[in-house]
């Protein structure tokens, strides 16, 4: 994976910290407007993302924490991007891939794909780094989106490398 | 014993988690002594695959929207890296028995 690529998915300004969600549905409205604010996606996406995550819930149990990674379909997606939220407390999401798992996820990252298949090593990257305690614990108990910012884009570049 | 196996991947979207693992099983089959034909769907495709071809083992990371005929496993610990041997020993254990 190009450098590059990596600096234009990741963007500081869609690292949230401690922000307050009172359901799923209510992560999903919040987040969807800022990202239609922004520029990065359809103003159909919130219907698109939250209908995707009921019939493809992507709540994951990591060997660090529970994670969850919504996405949806290129075409409600203007400019790929990664958001990162740290919710103050963790919302309820099913777990992917069966219909009764539940996961409590305390970071999502929400993925606007553009074209999919370009974006896989990314994903694989980000997997990779959901098994590594010592930059997950640092990403719960950081407060400093910049420092955040910058060791994600060191860890994905550096696994870049690795892979 | 079956040598050669047709493999169904299922994710939501039918082209991102579901090409990661059909990835991991084509390697996981060939370093086991199968070759691996893979093929990415999303739920709503899995039937019109089903009845429009040869179907040994479906993946998936999407729950499925029914129950087929060919026996289905869950990678969703291949990606995370959770309980990975265990979807292994499942997977062998489901191709040894095709015929």
């Amino acid at each position: 994976m190009k450098e590059n690529e990596i600096n234009t998915l990741f963007k500081k300004e869609l690292i949230r910290l401690n922000e307050k969600f009172t359901s799923q549905e209510d992560f999903f409205k919040k987040v969807s407007k800022w990202l239609t604010k922004k520029g990065y996606v359809k103003d159909t996406f919130y219907q698109a993302i939250y209908h995707r995550e009921q019939e493809s819930p992507t709540g994951l149990h990591t060997p660090t924490f529970d994670v969850a990674i919504p996405h949806t379909d290129p075409e409600y997606v203007y400019e790929a991007f990664i958001a990162v939220i740290r919710p103050e407390q963790p919302i309820s999401f099913r777990e992917m891939g069966n219909l009764q798992g539940a996961t409590e996820p305390q970071l999502l990252f929400v993925i606007g794909f553009k074209e999919s298949k370009d974006q896989l090593s990314i994903l694989q990257n980000l997997m990779k780094m959901f098994q590594d305690q010592k930059v997950m614990d640092f990403y719960l108990r950081s407060n400093d989106t910049e420092e955040i910012y910058t060791t994600i884009n060191e860890y994905l570049r550096t696994a870049a490398y690795k892979a | 014993m079956k040598k050669s196996i047709n493999v169904l991947s299922v994710c939501g979207s039918g082209t991102v988690t579901s090409s990661m693992i059909a990835g991991k099983v084509t390697d996981i089959l060939k370093e086991n002594g199968y070759n691996a034909k893979t093929t990415e769907t999303n739920p709503n495709g899995v039937e019109s695959e089903l009845s429009n071809g040869s179907w040994d083992i479906i993946v998936h990371t999407s729950p499925l929207k029914s129950t087929y005929n060919v026996p289905s496993i869950n990678a969703v610990g291949l990606l995370t890296g959770m309980d990975e041997e265990g979807f292994i020993e499942e997977l062998l254990d489901a191709v040894s028995k095709l015929e």
